[in-house]
């Protein structure tokens, strides 16, 4: 009792799970001896369950607009005064916006700033969600180097877990597609990650293309590989790429060797890999395909899952293969907690995409689907997580359950263009043939919300959050090459600065500030780079000021509009542990601006606004002022401008459980 | 004679499946678990010399000992289980004739519960291939390969002819439960059918593949007569997925769960049977 402050929560400090989970049980114990007053903290005594379905990127406009339609009836009835807009995080990223869901703080708390971050010590970007260590000891046999101690998965995301937090006080809790959570946080709720959990390869997601045309050119696109396959006597004998072989010296790739057999007709083919057959005409998808590749054949192997699509066999053979997807019944790497959850969702309802991003927009982007493709493999995608979704509802009575959907939000990034008559890609054609999608995507997964408010009865809360909006991504800035031209930058070679990316091309001896990842900016700081060359203190602060102010004044001269809406500094919009680790200036975008696809990834075209010729058109990498996501309930909401990270605390007082003290939400039912 | 054995094995495997239909799919390994055990006891009793079994594992047991005795003697463990090695070999050949006595039952048992274990019934919208095969490169150019099926089964796609002409595959999808559904073609002698079962998970038969072929092998495929001569077809196959037992959400092999449900039993019966080994 004694670690517990009248208001239930716990005490601040650095948020190790130890602590807080003795804390935490604690104090539910005591709030229970007392009789917490739980309406008096917003919630209401009577409350046995809460249903959230997590809908990533769910726009309040589109929404408005469907309800009025007439497409989204159960969503219609949640919002009888009108779409509640949820406050978004700052950058509005989904990974972000997510943990500030999970934490119940701002990303100060938790340490996500952004998809992407930067490695000081290599000065390479990463994965701002994860990191790996491999293996301390091996021992070399033969080819073979055998690991004496295992590698680490660590996630990066920091402070409380809304469902850990659940479950310590002896509350079921569910989470299908738990974003931002690999590896997944120990926990006895029954767990399995969604956004931010990579393929076999450790990677978002590599599709693979095999293609005999002579005209493709192309070996390695964003997020894709292409092999030009010959087809003799009409079989084309194929290699799928496996992971790394991390027990060999050499790291070779555990590839599996695979045929595609052809009739003399040319109307099908049968595919050959390991002892599964299958037979697709050209437009079919296979099923989910199980694979084993093997490390020391036969004693170690990874599993995973993969889909074939024959995109076509005239003129020319082209099969389309889904990144190889964690096999949930036999995880490579932990995908969910406990063990059991994701092996016992593999054997009751079917295998499933596990890869955090399912929808395949880089195939999208390199063409290699079409819009009719991309939608076809969309809506697979969809139907899966709706049958995930109704196998939790069917099964659920109390406790927590969450289920993500990640439809609208990688569906409006690829059709936004369909609905913005000034996008450069829009055409009349194309919003006569996809403009419908993303309506009735919306009416789809209203359909989910109308099975979870017909499971739940009146002690059974019901929430739909998204955790942005959209806008459309019309003019693409390259941050990096501005500040080449600004002298902030410096290239090892000038003459060839557009062409490498990865920083490949940089003087960090000479260079002040790196943009990384989508919304963030770094100056480039002595003790803290590498090769840092900006003092700490004024320096800082001035080079700083000197960003943010020739940012803001910045003009598209095509347009006359400003790039920037919003430059902020961490200090000012962030509180909590790790605001030290945050960038050093966070951008917020005007509407219809975003960082360019090559500035990204650390390469200086010379060009510094251009259109966006992407079919990824809708974003939310903007300001957040634009981007608020939605917020619908089956009781009225008190507050009247909620935000993601007041959900976490919202839930704990419903189900009963102490707020920690760390989390700076508040719940939606007090004013 | 193969045909007889294969028809009188799964008849009488099917009566005692049918009782465990119904319940978990355990019930049924435990029962054939018990059986074996049973069935190897009294192999044991009958077919060994059961003193000199005795003292060839006491033996090997004081072998055992002795290296659990001596273990900071390095030496001595080496020497140790050399003898224990001999003693195996030993305690083995006093076994064989017991062993080689519940081989051919034992083999025949399993290729009869392999039909319920091994393979799991099509499911509702599941997908599979069923194919044909000759050894004549030309005898499918010479069929007219129209497939027809039971109405639980739809056949998705027109043959799909291998180049090297020996083989020809369909696919078919599961449309409604049909547990005894069929797939049936000319072969040029007749009508030659195939069984296919659409059914929900649980203990159900299936026969992936029907053979006109090779005694031993269709000891193994024990389900469906042989194909009749003189059908240029030597295989009619359907890939049916594999069928998986689990102890909680783990998957457990069927085979090594009746060997080790055997030995238990046998173990935990030895006394009351008067039965060493």
């Amino acid at each position: 009792m004694s670690a517990t402050s009248e208001s239930g929560r716990v005490p601040p400090g650095r948020v190790t799970r130890r602590q807080f989970v003795q804390t935490a049980v604690g104090a539910a114990g005591a709030v229970g001896a007392l009789g917490f007053p739980n309406i008096a903290r917003g919630g209401s005594a009577d409350i046995k369950g809460v249903i959230v379905l997590g809908v990533d990127g769910m726009d309040p406009a589109l929404l408005t607009e469907c309800i009025r339609k007439g497409l989204t009836p159960n969503c219609k009835r949640l919002a009888a005064q009108g779409v509640t807009r949820l406050g978004t995080s700052d950058p509005p990223q989904s990974p972000v916006a997510w943990s500030n869901f999970i934490s119940g703080g701002n990303p100060g708390l938790h340490g996500i700033f952004d998809f992407i971050s930067m490695n000081p010590e290599t000065m390479m970007p990463q994965l701002a969600t994860a990191s790996s260590t491999p293996p301390g000891f091996s021992l070399p046999i033969g080819p073979y180097n055998l690991p004496l101690t295992g590698g680490k998965s660590v996630l990066q995301r920091q402070g409380p877990t809304l469902w850990d937090l659940i479950d310590r006080a002896g509350i079921p809790s569910t989470v299908f597609r738990a974003p931002v959570n690999f590896p997944p946080t120990s926990s006895s709720a029954n767990t399995v990650s969604g956004i931010t959990t990579p393929d076999v390869h450790g990677s978002y997601g590599v599709f693979s293309l095999y293609t005999e045309s002579p005209d493709e050119k192309r070996t390695e696109v964003s997020g894709g590989r292409i092999d030009r396959v010959p087809v003799l006597k009409g079989i084309a004998t194929c290699k799928l790429r496996g992971p790394e072989n991390s027990l060999r010296k050499d790291r070779a790739g555990a590839d599996l060797p695979f045929t595609i057999e052809m009739n003399r007709e040319r109307t099908m083919a049968r595919i050959r890999i390991l002892d599964c057959e299958l037979l697709l005409r050209s437009g079919e998808w296979s099923d989910w395909v199980e694979l084993e590749f093997p490390l020391i054949s036969p004693l170690a192997s990874i599993a995973g899952i993969c889909r074939f699509y024959l995109k076509q066999m005239e003129p020319y053979l082209e099969l389309y293969v889904t990144p190889v997807n964690i096999h949930p019944g036999n995880p490579a790497m932990p995908i969910g907690t406990p063990d059991s959850y994701s092996r016992e969702l593999a054997r009751d309802v079917g295998l499933f995409y596990t890869q955090g991003m399912p929808e395949d927009t880089s195939a999208l982007s390199a063409g290699v689907f079409s819009d009719d493709e991309f939608r076809a493999q969309a809506t697979m995608v969809l139907e899966e997580q709706m049958r995930f979704t109704r196998h939790e509802l069917d099964r659920f009575t109390e406790g927590f359950l969450f289920s993500y959907f990640s439809t609208l939000d990688l569906n409006s990034h690829a059709f936004w263009r369909s609905l913005d008559d000034q996008h450069p890609l829009y055409t009349p054609k194309l919003a006569r043939e996809h403009g419908d999608f993303l309506p009735s995507l919306y009416a789809r997964i209203d359909d989910a919300v109308g099975w979870a408010l017909e499971r739940a009865d009146d002690q059974t809360l019901v929430f739909v959050v998204s955790d942005h909006g959209f806008v459309p991504f019309r003019r693409q800035f390259n941050l990096n090459g501005w500040l080449m031209d600004k002298g902030f930058a410096e290239p090892i070679n000038q003459h060839d600065r557009g062409a490498a990316s990865y920083f490949q091309n940089t003087d960090w001896s000479r260079t002040q500030a790196y943009g990384v990842g989508i919304n963030t900016l770094n100056l480039n700081l002595k003790g803290r780079e590498g090769n840092g060359i900006v003092a700490a203190g004024e320096d800082f602060s001035m080079l700083r000021q000197s960003l943010i102010d020739q940012l803001l004044d910045y003009v598209d001269e095509e347009t006359g509009e400003n790039v920037f809406k919003s430059v902020h500094r961490p200090e000012d919009i962030y509180s909590g542990p790790c605001v030290e680790g945050a960038p050093d200036l966070i951008l917020g975008y005007n509407r219809n601006y975003r960082a360019s696809w090559d500035t990204i990834l650390g390469a200086y075209p010379r060009e510094i606004v251009l259109d966006n010729l992407d079919p990824w058109s809708g974003d939310h990498c903007m300001d957040s002022s634009f981007l608020q996501g939605v917020l619908l309930c089956n009781r009225p909401l008190r507050r009247s401008a909620p935000r993601m990270q007041d959900l976490a605390p919202t839930i704990l007082t419903a189900l009963g459980v102490p707020i920690h003290e760390v989390m700076d939400g508040q719940s939606v039912f007090t004013v | 004679m193969i045909e007889s054995i294969n028809r009188v094995g799964f008849q009488l495997t099917s009566w005692i499946m049918a009782a465990f239909e119904r319940v978990s799919p355990w019930a049924g390994l435990i029962f054939f678990s018990l059986l074996t055990a049973v069935a190897a006891l009294i192999a044991y009793k009958f077919c060994s010399n059961q003193k000199a079994l005795k003292r060839r594992k006491g033996i090997a047991i004081g072998r055992l000992l002795e290296i659990r005795l001596y273990q900071d003697d390095l030496p001595g463990i080496f020497g140790t289980l050399g003898r224990l090695g001999v003693a195996t070999g030993w305690y083995l050949f006093e076994s064989f004739k017991p062993l080689v006595v519940l081989l051919a039952p034992v083999m025949l048992l399993l290729f009869q519960l392999s039909c319920w274990y091994q393979f799991r019934p099509l499911q509702v919208e599941e997908v599979a291939l069923v194919s044909i095969m000759t050894d004549e490169t030309s005898a499918l150019d010479e069929l007219d390969l129209q497939l027809r099926s039971s109405p639980g089964i739809t056949i998705e796609t027109e043959p799909f002819r291998t180049r090297d002409g020996r083989e020809a595959l369909w696919r078919i999808r599961g449309k409604a439960q049909d547990p005894e559904g069929w797939v049936e073609f000319e072969d040029g002698n007749g009508v030659l059918r195939k069984s296919v079962s659409v059914a929900p998970s649980g203990l159900r038969p299936v026969s992936k593949q029907r053979l006109r072929d090779g005694h031993l092998v269709r000891l193994m495929y024990p389900m469906e007569p042989r194909i009749p001569d003189p059908s240029p077809i030597k295989i009619f196959r359907l890939n049916y997925g594999d069928a998986a037992l689990y102890i909680g959400s783990r998957e457990v092999n069927w085979i090594v769960a009746l060997f080790v449900l055997s030995v238990l039993f046998g173990l935990i019966l030895q006394k009351p049977f008067r039965v060493e080994f």
